[in-house]
């Protein structure tokens, strides 16, 4: 079965529907080999409808796109780079835990002043000592970690912001996993659970600055 | 620490980690991320983000059966007459009857109408309830939509509500890679469903976590993907908001929710593909769902409502 799996994701792509955008070099150096089924028949459906949506806009960068900056601001996404960000997902203010409240999209601290002026050394984890605050995103709110490092472990993941509908005593149960794993056990999770990812994402998010403050 | 470790340390400093950049917005009542590890500097990451954001932006504008000015809203109200639609929506419903074929009608698109009366009638952003008088019978199949390719047209053979909310989404995470392809390294996350090319942040295949059905923070199942797209169907994802039990994954036949699984992941090539074949591999339950599942040249994971796990035979191998 898994052998017999083709392994390019688009098959079918060399047709005359092929967009006249560069091929990505994963997909050349996979093999060209043509499959029926439905596997072929979607990799054939969005290689389609991608080179038509193409064509319509490959003079501008507005065209068929323009809908999304025309959008209201629960359809706009934001960007933010550097992995702190807050999106508005819920445009009602929010009660966090600490009593204060936060109206989306004002973005949340994501350092506390103390982390820059640390000047432990970096253990083998990686991780330089200080206090990390990170912001993760559900449908339904945000939820804020603050990870504590100390002497390269990761001592404490707490959730110090709740602004979600449901409460996030949901995910302490979490907070264990990732002081046993010292990370959180995934990227992602399948099969929404907001909470899980919400909370992965905001501990990911403060352990991104604490390695960039190790390296 | 040990003495000496800082001498090793300091190396690290050549190449400090790069932040992923991380983009995120709600499309079709969902939450969209867009992650793009070890990303390049400049503009390159928010333009390619805003053309992936475009396309959700674009597919829930045609395929939405809750938007009345959608493209799919305005087929779904004729008839008996060759509707020319978009390629876009051509090609998701095409797909869409593909799969109702192959599973036997156990997916179908046509299950709208009774969508509806389980009282999945409102549209997210607005609030609005469908109204539709007169209401099309609830008892259409795939059989009732007849398409010409040559054409580009769609017929109804009766009145009946099209649903395209287990291709649709995953038509968008398709299209949002074909934005991405000047990277390597990213994630499109949409409300549990995704798409991971490459690596993470970390240099190491994406790791994925798979919700345990009955636990809803505990993961049953954790995969290590590169260069898949993984899709989770689960009964405690929408609860009928008619209040009589059950939740939106319909089973054609007897127009009920469906108890063949408590959920089903589907590991393929494209999302749109794993997230058609999770819904009907959820419908027929795990005997003839793995069978379904391996006929179509993807992975999976069935767990029934008693917690037993099914799995195709190269499942295995994204076992992280």
């Amino acid at each position: 079965m898994a052998q017999s799996r083709p392994p390019a994701r688009r098959p079918n792509s060399g047709g005359p529907g092929t967009p006249p955008a560069a091929r990505p070099s994963w997909r050349k150096s996979r093999s060209p080999r043509l499959t029926a089924g439905l596997v072929g028949l979607s990799s054939a459906a969005i290689v389609s409808v991608y080179a038509v949506g193409y064509a319509n806009t490959r003079n501008t960068d507005n065209g068929l796109f323009q809908a999304v900056q025309a959008a209201g601001p629960e359809a706009s996404p934001t960007t933010v780079p550097q992995a702190r960000q807050q999106i508005p997902v819920d445009p009602a203010p929010r009660t966090f835990s600490n009593g204060t409240q936060q109206s989306a999209p004002t973005p949340t601290p994501t350092r506390t002043p103390g982390a820059q002026a640390q000047t432990q050394p970096q253990a083998a984890s990686g991780y330089r000592d200080g206090t990390y605050v990170g912001v993760g995103n559900s449908r339904h709110g945000g939820i804020q970690a603050t990870v504590v490092v100390s002497g390269g472990k990761i001592t404490s993941a707490a959730v110090t912001g709740c602004g979600t509908r449901y409460p996030c005593s949901k995910v302490t149960s979490l907070v264990s996993q990732v002081l046993t794993i010292q990370a959180p056990p995934v990227n992602y999770v399948s099969g929404a659970t907001d909470s899980s990812q919400a909370y992965y994402q905001a501990v990911a998010s403060a352990l991104v600055q604490a390695r960039a403050q190790a390296g | 620490m040990p003495p000496g470790n800082q001498l090793v340390n300091t190396s690290r400093r050549i190449r400090p980690p790069r932040e992923p950049y991380l983009a995120s917005g709600v499309f079709m009542d969902t939450l969209v991320s867009i992650e793009i590890a070890a990303p390049p500097a400049g503009d390159l990451c928010r333009k390619a983000t805003s053309r992936a954001f475009g396309w959700f932006r674009e597919v829930e504008q045609r395929c939405s059966r809750f938007d009345p000015d959608s493209e799919l809203a305005s087929l779904s109200r004729t008839a008996g007459v060759a509707i020319p639609v978009s390629d876009l929506l051509f090609r998701a419903i095409e797909f869409a009857l593909a799969v109702a074929q192959e599973s036997d009608g156990a997916f179908d698109p046509t299950v709208g109408r009774t969508l509806e009366r389980h009282g999945f009638d409102r549209n997210y952003r607005t609030g609005e309830r469908i109204v539709r008088d007169p209401a099309p019978l609830p008892d259409a199949t795939y059989r009732d939509v007849v398409l010409d390719p040559t054409a580009r047209t769609v017929t109804l053979l009766r009145p009946l509500v099209l649903d395209l909310g287990a291709v649709a989404k995953g038509l968008a995470i398709d299209l949002a890679v074909e934005s991405l392809h000047d990277f390597h390294d990213y994630a499109i996350y949409a409300g549990g469903d995704m798409y991971l090319a490459g690596r993470n942040s970390e240099g190491a295949p994406w790791q994925v976590g798979i919700r345990h059905p009955r636990l809803p923070e505990t993961l049953i199942e954790t995969l290590s993907v590169s260069g898949a797209a993984v899709c989770t169907s689960g009964d405690y994802e929408r609860v009928r908001p008619d209040g009589e039990g059950g939740h939106h994954i319909v089973e054609p036949a007897t127009g009920g929710s469906a108890h063949g699984a408590a959920s089903v992941t589907v590991v393929a090539p494209t999302a749109m593909l794993a997230d058609a074949l999770a819904t009907a591999a959820f419908v027929v339950g795990p005997e003839r769902g793995i069978g379904l599942l391996e006929r179509s040249r993807v992975e999976g994971m069935i767990v029934t409502p008693s917690l037993t796990v099914t799995e195709t035979a190269g499942f295995a191998r994204h076992r992280g």
